[in-house]
């Protein structure tokens, strides 16, 4: 869908986008994961067209103007406060291109689907954040670009509101390929299958969401016992290299060993009282850490 | 073109939501009537103050009915040119500034039609407001005192038109190029004070646009049109189409610069 | 001093206008979401100062958004 290579942005004597270099696919939310001041919006406004980049290239392969296949949605979207909700996304659809009569449709139908269809001849000024945020939604996804690029999309929403917008933007998958900015990192756990993070303006690690986690993933399997006398019993009678924390007995794995398997059937010989046998994998929030707290 | 239209009608309508369409019209009414109705109250306004001893004796300069309209050009020059800088110096950088314009530049939204639907319904505003200054002023001027020549009152309204455009155009143009702040300082600074230099050392040269409000004067109180009307007016419209063509290219440089 | 018909005819657009002025000034005011300073200060300014008050209102008053 697209592809960016090398992008970088200088600021004065900062550098705020380094060298960076990506390629979206088709029909899947990528997530643009960062501390504040990562350079996270700057990458995003020079997607958008906002920035004119101070070096690399955005490649789309698709040769109409970029500005029609892309839906942007900044972090606080400004509307003219005195427009209605209607008014507003459809002379936004009539700037996109759009005759009047089919303007007036596709508001219609973007506000239906963001679900401020009743408060379509209410004026902006009036809205809530949550409501701003939705019309952004709308006038984003109003002349079906082929990507949507958001800034912080769920960021200043209460959870309801947080709730609503990713369903919507799981949703709007189907459709479309996103790419969004987050730091709130459960959330793109649960929403994004490509991760991109960013740190001091560079992409310090990227791909899939599973591959990331698969890298990052320190192997363990975790037996919780009842008792923490058990988990000790358990670890100084075993052959394998287990760690002991309260109740629970950590087992490392190595080149794969012990599968699973193996530590189910000797637990199944042992009087234990066992409360849970898990694969620990590392939250996206521990890996973020990890990989932005690398070389910090 | 299209977007030109729906944006002009977008421009259009932000003037009538914040009531501009009406409260514009009726302060420069107010400025044209204030100057006929105070020179013709004069007398009464002197003694109903009542501090004049007796005996004293006021004579009220002659006055006639071009002379009113002379008047109203004055309050037209000082406060109704501050009005039209004050309401457009943010034409272009308040909305990049508030981030409103963000949403605008995403779009294949070209920056002419950006700038040239915000300055066409300025232009506008500002031909109706000077409109309605001499209309009032002119209208009283008649009832008044009588005998105004209403062929000079009309070239003096075409001819101020033209040199209020200068100013707003110039204020555009500026919004476009820098911030709210400077864009008013520098409209303000140039055209308050060169009026001010132009009237006093104006002398030494026969060429300037700041000459055109007192030639449109000199043209309504009946004195003979000056050679110079010609040049100067040619001089107007060019430093218009100057200002167009700065302003739209400053939109366009100053994309980059709208709050994300 | 004698205030004629004639006389009041002729000033009382004056005041017709600025009292439209003032209505359109104090609507848009209940209205419009922020002002530069307080509210209740241009309540003050529009309504006791005479002619300038609504102009200082739309002009430098109102916060556009």
């Amino acid at each position: 869908m697209m592809d960016i290579q090398s992008l970088t942005k200088v600021f004065g004597a900062q550098t705020v986008v380094d060298n960076v270099s990506f390629t979206l696919v088709p029909h899947t939310i990528t997530a643009l994961i960062g501390p504040n001041g990562a350079g996270k919006t700057t990458t995003l406004s020079m997607l958008a067209g906002l920035l004119p980049p101070t070096s690399g290239h955005i490649h789309v392969e698709d040769p109409t103007p970029l500005q029609q296949q892309i839906g942007f949605l900044p972090q606080y979207p400004k509307f003219f406060e005195w427009m209605t909700a209607f008014e507003y996304v459809e002379m936004m659809g009539k700037l996109s291109g759009f005759t009047n009569i089919e303007a007036m449709q596709r508001a219609h139908e973007v506000l239906a689907y963001v679900g401020l269809l009743d408060a379509k001849t209410k004026r902006i000024g009036s809205f809530s954040g949550g409501m701003k945020q939705r019309l952004g939604i709308a006038q984003a996804i109003l002349h079906r670009p082929k990507l949507l690029i958001l800034d912080e999309p769920v960021s200043a929403l209460d959870p309801l509101g947080r709730k609503t917008m990713m369903n919507l933007l799981q949703d709007l998958q189907q459709t479309t390929t996103i790419l969004y900015s987050t730091h709130i990192l459960h959330d793109a756990e649960f929403l994004a299958e490509h991760v991109l993070f960013m740190k001091d303006g560079r992409l310090v690690e990227q791909g899939t969401l599973a591959a990331v986690q698969q890298k990052f993933e320190a192997p363990h399997i975790i037996i919780t016992f009842a008792q923490a006398d058990e988990a000790r019993q358990f670890a100084s009678q075993s052959t394998m290299p287990i760690a002991v924390d309260e109740r629970r007995a950590i087992i490392d794995v190595q080149q794969g060993k012990p599968t699973m398997q193996y530590v189910l059937e000797h637990l199944a010989q042992s009087p234990f009282d066992i409360e849970k046998v898990e694969h620990a994998r590392l939250t996206l929030e521990e890996i973020f850490v990890k990989v932005v707290g690398q070389d910090a | 073109m299209r977007n030109y239209i729906v944006l002009c009608q977008k421009e259009w309508r932000e003037h009538v939501r914040n009531y501009r369409i009406i409260w514009l019209p009726l302060v420069f009414l107010l400025l044209g009537m204030m100057d006929p109705l105070t020179y013709y109250f004069m007398d009464d306004i002197l003694k109903s103050v009542g501090n004049l001893p007796d005996g004293m004796q006021i004579t009220m300069p002659d006055v006639g009915a071009s002379d009113m309209i002379v008047s109203t050009a004055g309050q037209l020059q000082s406060i109704g040119m501050v009005i039209f800088i004050a309401i457009y110096c943010s034409a272009i950088s308040g909305e990049r500034k508030n981030g409103t314009a963000t949403l605008l530049y995403v779009r294949p939204v070209s920056s002419r039609a950006i700038f040239l639907s915000k300055w066409t319904v300025a232009a506008m505003m500002t031909c109706v407001g000077v409109f309605c200054s001499v209309l009032a002023s002119s209208y009283y001027a008649e009832v008044l005192y009588g005998g105004l020549n209403w062929q000079d009152v009309i070239v003096f309204y075409i001819l101020y038109s033209v040199w209020m455009l200068v100013v707003i155009t110039f204020t555009f143009a500026m919004s476009a190029l820098t911030t709210t702040a400077i864009a008013a300082t520098i409209s303000l600074i140039l055209f308050v004070i060169g009026s001010m230099a132009d009237a006093l050392i104006g002398t030494y040269w026969t060429y300037s646009p700041f000459k055109l409000p007192s030639y449109a004067v000199d043209i309504v109180r009946g004195a003979e049109v000056p050679d110079a009307l010609w040049m100067t007016c040619m001089i107007c419209i060019a430093l218009i189409l100057l200002s167009l063509v700065l302003g739209i290219y400053c939109t366009h440089k100053n994309r980059q610069q709208t709050t994300v | 001093m004698e205030i004629s018909t004639e006389t009041l005819l002729l000033i009382a657009p004056l005041f017709i206008v600025q009292i439209i002025l003032m209505v359109i000034a104090l609507l848009d005011l209940r209205k419009v979401a922020a002002t530069r300073g307080p509210k209740w200060m241009w309540v003050l300014i529009i309504v006791f100062i005479n002619m300038v008050g609504p102009i200082l209102y739309f002009v430098i008053g109102r916060k556009a958004v």
